[in-house]
């Protein structure tokens, strides 16, 4: 079994590396780098765009293209979490927390760099797992059923509140508010809606893209505007920024085991979990950096270890997250939903057969993401001073032209003029959260995690009730659960442990 | 009580609990100051009564205020005029606006800016990549005569 | 106090915005002009009402090329998703009826949504203009391949002695419909356990054992059935799906010797009921995928559209680049349908909504 899996993946690389071959994936990366820097506007688009235009393409092709363009979209909402805090994607808004101080400082290209290497050395080893846990795939992802979702979304958010250093009860209290938000519109257990004042807007909820728009790229505008600072680094001229990206790309390597150990989370322990695995992936990882390190006064101030760790595990979970879509067809996101819709249009069906009978296929995919990754990180690495110029622009210029791409990105997301009404309400509210320091991470993965937590409670509450589950049987249950108690007990240990040292000397 | 009303009273005293708990956190109210928030060293964040509480980073005055209600102003003017004349002229118009009015940018500038974001929006979104961008309630009636 | 230069920004403003109004103006007033005229060389607003990558999407690109070629038009699509799908339907309905906007709706939710009363679903008899349909989905019901319950028998036996264990995407959909319905006719008891994401991961759901059965389109389940995770047990229809093997020696629910007409006395229903509700259930489910335009379109550029998209959709190369069979009819024959399956739906309501019920209790 073994001996096929890497046969096949010596050919599926192989086929990915040969001319000219080899095209398709780097336009696809390249094309999906340049759109996913416009706020809101995901990976999805491109992706629908290039169906029709594809449908008379061979297999092949269409499979090299689109693992580029699911690439190419992860690391430029890195990009847009470092110069602006505004997280492009789910996961990336843990690398804000020391990544967007970073660029405050002036240390963009070092963040950047950082980032860059981070991820290109993430995705290869979590390549390399990826190898060594397909023949096991279909068993891993079988055995996350709605209890063990439960709890792995619980161990992601109770995590964020032990990250939010300084502040724990202002996070739980904006958590709190992010999980009543996602409590608002259909409830697809009772087909009963709540919260929706009588509004079809609010059928569906609240919309997690409005809202990241609002909190963050609105909210961040309006802040740096008001505050009186001219630009986001404090500087006007390149020149004046300290640090390159050949220190941040160093700095993975001199914490080489904080970057392996968050990549083995980012693959092994969550990637492969359809939808949440990337954003719980980055907070766990760097949950860990947190909890793992001597001194961690630094963290949330700019510390480079806050964003090796999750950008390590973000980028190790991508070719994770494709097992779900090719071994069943469960997409964990819109883009996978859309590479998975354009799969099937050329006849490559998700499921048993295409892992078993066409594994060099699925390497084709899995490789082609690979080479996405690398691509984005080599391309960051060589626009980091034009990235990193853009924390020079002055803000009188950036802030209109920040909010007039919020508004779009916000309307695009579902055809609604409400969602960009929305979007500038929760721009105040982020302005009023930053002013007076609450942090807005937790209610963002909170909005996130909040639905899949209700239903997946109320999935597993019903099982039990019909007697259909056992969790003393299902053994990931009983880990995870384990670690959640771990990770929220951790923090109070070694304070009473620091505590008693202090008054022992 | 209807649905409608029920998530009305529901959502009111949500706020004005949350609204408290934001209060008494920013210490803004003579209760607040009693209670306080504590850096480590401590188990986690408490709360403990009578301790001398932090200083907001942003110091209320005078400029600042002016600042926040002229954003938010400008948010009102984004909002009618890409509710009203469509997100693609709305948005162009608002940056030519903000930066002329606001900025004090010279009109080459202001209109340089506003005819690449007229750019971006136009051609890239709604034509190359086809997202359907809002036309505006004006276009709308329009269209409908 | 306004400035010369405010006054002359805001002339400057009104000047562009005129400009703009009148190209409108007359885009509009030609817009009429002779049959099909209206939509060649202009652009198509194709509204889906789903996310990206979902069902009605992949079909929509899909035809995208082949009708862009057919009518001589661009064809935007623009995804339109909630609320099932109602804001969507409702999006077409209110557009204005030119020809230039058409989209998808489906109409097994449509009906169901205005037989349990959600008052803002659009009318599915009077708020469209049908133009074709694109195909139907007919339900099995499946279990998982560890599962005891291998057929029929295994499961009314099984149904003697406890409620059958469902997997279901959410309360009031289509699929909990076909469930509560067609258990009704068996005379067995359900549990619908709801919130699963979507058809995969209900599917897991019984693949694990967690639940019995699950009861969804054949076609979007049919990897899983060849790949043997799942095993149709009963086909919720009065003929045959198709001939696939998977199919082959698994029973109907209707027609004379359906399953429903066998279990008649059981239900508590006579036999005429029966067939009432069976052929319902039919009509409902057999409405379809249909491609719809406001309503008031010109009864010529009507025509020009209907036509040109059936033969569009019925010819082979279409036929061979869709990802599933489609089954496609003219547009007299569509509504027909939907008229029928309208006048046929009100014996599902008492059955719907005490299930319903049941769920939120």
């Amino acid at each position: 079994m073994i001996e096929s899996v890497v046969q096949s993946a010596w050919e599926g690389l192989r086929l990915v590396a040969s001319w000219p071959n080899i095209v398709y994936p780097v336009t696809g990366t390249l094309m999906a780098m340049a759109v996913a820097f416009l706020p809101g506007i995901s990976d999805a688009t491109l992706m629908t765009l290039m169906i029709p235009l594809t449908l008379s393409w061979d297999p092949l092709p269409v499979v090299l293209l689109y693992g580029g363009l699911v690439g190419g979209a992860t690391f430029m909402g890195s990009i847009t979490a470092i110069l602006f805090n505004v997280p492009g994607t789910g996961p990336s808004a843990a690398t804000l927390i020391d990544g967007y101080p970073m660029a405050q400082q002036g240390r963009a290209k070092t963040a950047i760099g950082c980032a860059a290497m981070a991820s290109a050395g993430g995705s290869t080893v979590g390549i390399l797992v990826l190898i060594a846990l397909v023949p096991l795939m279909r068993q891993a992802i079988l055995a996350f059923g709605p209890p063990e979702l439960l709890v792995l979304m619980v161990w992601g958010l109770t995590t964020i509140a032990v990250v939010s250093r300084g502040a724990v009860i202002r996070a739980l209290i904006a958590m709190g508010l992010g999980l009543l938000l996602a409590f608002v519109g259909h409830d697809p257990r009772t087909a009963e809606l709540r919260f929706t004042f009588n509004t079809m807007y609010l059928w569906d909820g609240i919309g997690l893209v409005p809202v990241v728009l609002g909190l963050f790229s609105i909210a961040e505008v309006t802040d740096l505007g008001v505050s009186g600072r001219h630009t986001i680094s404090g500087r006007t001229r390149l020149d004046e920024l300290t640090g390159s990206a050949l220190e941040g790309a160093r700095a993975v390597f001199q914490h080489f085991g904080l970057f392996l150990r968050s990549s083995l989370i980012g693959t092994a322990v969550v990637g492969i979990i359809p939808g949440v695995g990337g954003t719980v992936a980055s907070f766990l990882a760097y949950g860990h950096a947190v909890q793992t390190s001597r001194d961690r006064d630094s963290f949330g101030h700019g510390d480079i270890r806050g964003v090796i760790a999750p950008e390590s595990a973000h980028d190790a979970k991508d070719g994770g997250a494709l097992v779900p879509v090719l071994a069943f067809g469960i997409p964990g996101s819109e883009g996978t939903a859309v590479l998975m819709a354009a799969l099937m249009l050329h006849g490559i069906v998700p499921g048993r057969a295409l892992m078993t009978e066409q594994l060099p296929l699925v390497f084709v995919i899995i490789w082609s993401l690979f080479l996405s990754n690398w691509i984005t990180s080599i391309v960051g690495l060589l626009l980091v001073s034009p990235l990193s110029r853009l924390t020079t622009l002055r803000m009188h210029v950036l802030a209109p032209v920040v909010f007039a791409l919020a508004a779009v990105g916000a309307f695009a997301y579902r055809q609604r003029i409400e969602d960009a009404l929305v979007a500038f309400a929760f721009g105040g509210i982020g302005y009023l959260m930053k002013k007076h320091r609450w942090p807005r991470i937790p209610l963002v993965v909170a909005l996130l995690l909040g639905g899949g937590i209700e239903l997946n409670l109320h999935i597993t509450s019903q099982l039990h009730e019909l007697g259909r589950l056992n969790i003393w049987t299902r053994p990931v249950f009983m880990v995870i659960g384990l670690l959640t108690l771990t990770s929220l007990s951790l923090p109070f240990a070694q304070e009473i442990r620091a505590h008693h040292a202090r008054r022992r000397s | 009580m209807t649905r409608q009303r029920e998530d009305i009273v529901l959502t009111a005293s949500f706020t004005v609990v949350a609204a408290v708990a934001a209060v008494m956190s920013a210490g803004l109210s003579p209760v607040a100051r009693r209670v306080r928030e504590l850096r480590a060293p401590g188990i986690g964040n408490y709360v403990v009564k009578g301790k001398p509480h932090e200083e907001t980073p942003h110091p209320d005055d005078r400029a600042e205020r002016r600042r926040e209600l002229a954003f938010l102003g400008w948010a009102c003017v984004l909002l009618a005029l890409s509710s009203a004349l469509g997100m693609a002229i709305g948005l162009s118009l608002f940056v030519l606006l903000y930066l002329r009015l606001q900025s004090g940018e010279r009109w080459p500038v202001a209109a340089g800016v506003a005819a690449c974001a007229w750019g971006v929006l136009y051609g890239v979104l709604a034509l190359a990549l086809r997202i359907n961008l809002f036309e505006g309630y004006v276009m709308r009636w329009i269209d409908r005569r | 106090m306004l400035s010369r230069r405010h006054l002359l920004a805001g002339l400057g403003a009104g000047v562009a915005i005129a400009a703009v109004a009148g190209v409108r103006l007359r885009r509009a007033s030609t817009a009429g002009a002779g049959p099909c005229a209206a939509v060649a060389g202009r652009t198509i607003r194709w509204i889906v009402p789903n996310a990206a990558g979902g069902g009605y999407d992949t079909e929509s690109r899909m035809l995208q090329p082949f009708l862009e070629r057919r009518l001589g038009a661009e064809i935007a699509a623009a995804n339109v998703p909630g609320a099932g799908g109602i804001i969507g339907a409702r999006a077409i309905a209110e557009a204005r009826p030119d020809g230039l906007t058409l989209g998808i709706v489906g109409m097994p939710g449509l009906l169901l949504a205005a037989l349990t009363g959600t008052a803002e679903a659009p009318d599915p008899v009077r708020a469209f203009s049908v133009l074709a349909r694109l195909g139907r989905s007919w339900h099995v019901w499946a279990s998982g391949a560890s599962s005891r319950l291998k057929t029929i028998g295994d499961l009314l036996e099984e149904g003697r002695r406890r409620a059958l264990i469902f997997a279901v995407n959410e309360v009031g959909s289509a699929n909990m419909a076909s469930i509560t319905v067609t258990a009704d006719l068996l005379g067995v008891d359900v549990e619908l356990v709801a919130g699963f994401a979507g058809t995969r991961p209900a599917s897991m759901a019984a693949l694990r054992g967690d639940v019995d059965l699950v009861c969804f389109d054949f076609e979007t389940i049919r990897d899983l059935v060849e790949g043997s995770d799942l095993r149709p047990v009963l086909q919720v229809s009065a003929s045959p799906i198709s001939r696939h093997v998977a199919l082959e020696g698994v029973p109907l629910l209707g027609g004379p010797d359906g399953m429903a007409a066998r279990r008649a006395g059981l239900s508590g229903r006579s036999e005429a009921d029966t067939q009432e509700l069976a052929a319902a259930l039919f009509a409902v489910m057999g409405s379809g995928r249909l491609v719809v335009a406001p309503p008031g379109l010109d009864p010529g550029v009507f025509r020009c559209l209907s036509l040109a998209l059936h033969e569009t959709l019925a010819c082979r190369d279409v036929q061979a680049a869709a990802a599933r069979p489609l089954d496609v009819a003219a547009a007299e024959a569509a509504l027909a349908d939907v008229r029928a399956a309208s006048a046929a739906a009100p014996p599902l309501q008492p059955v719907l909504i005490d299930a319903m019920r049941r769920v939120r209790h």
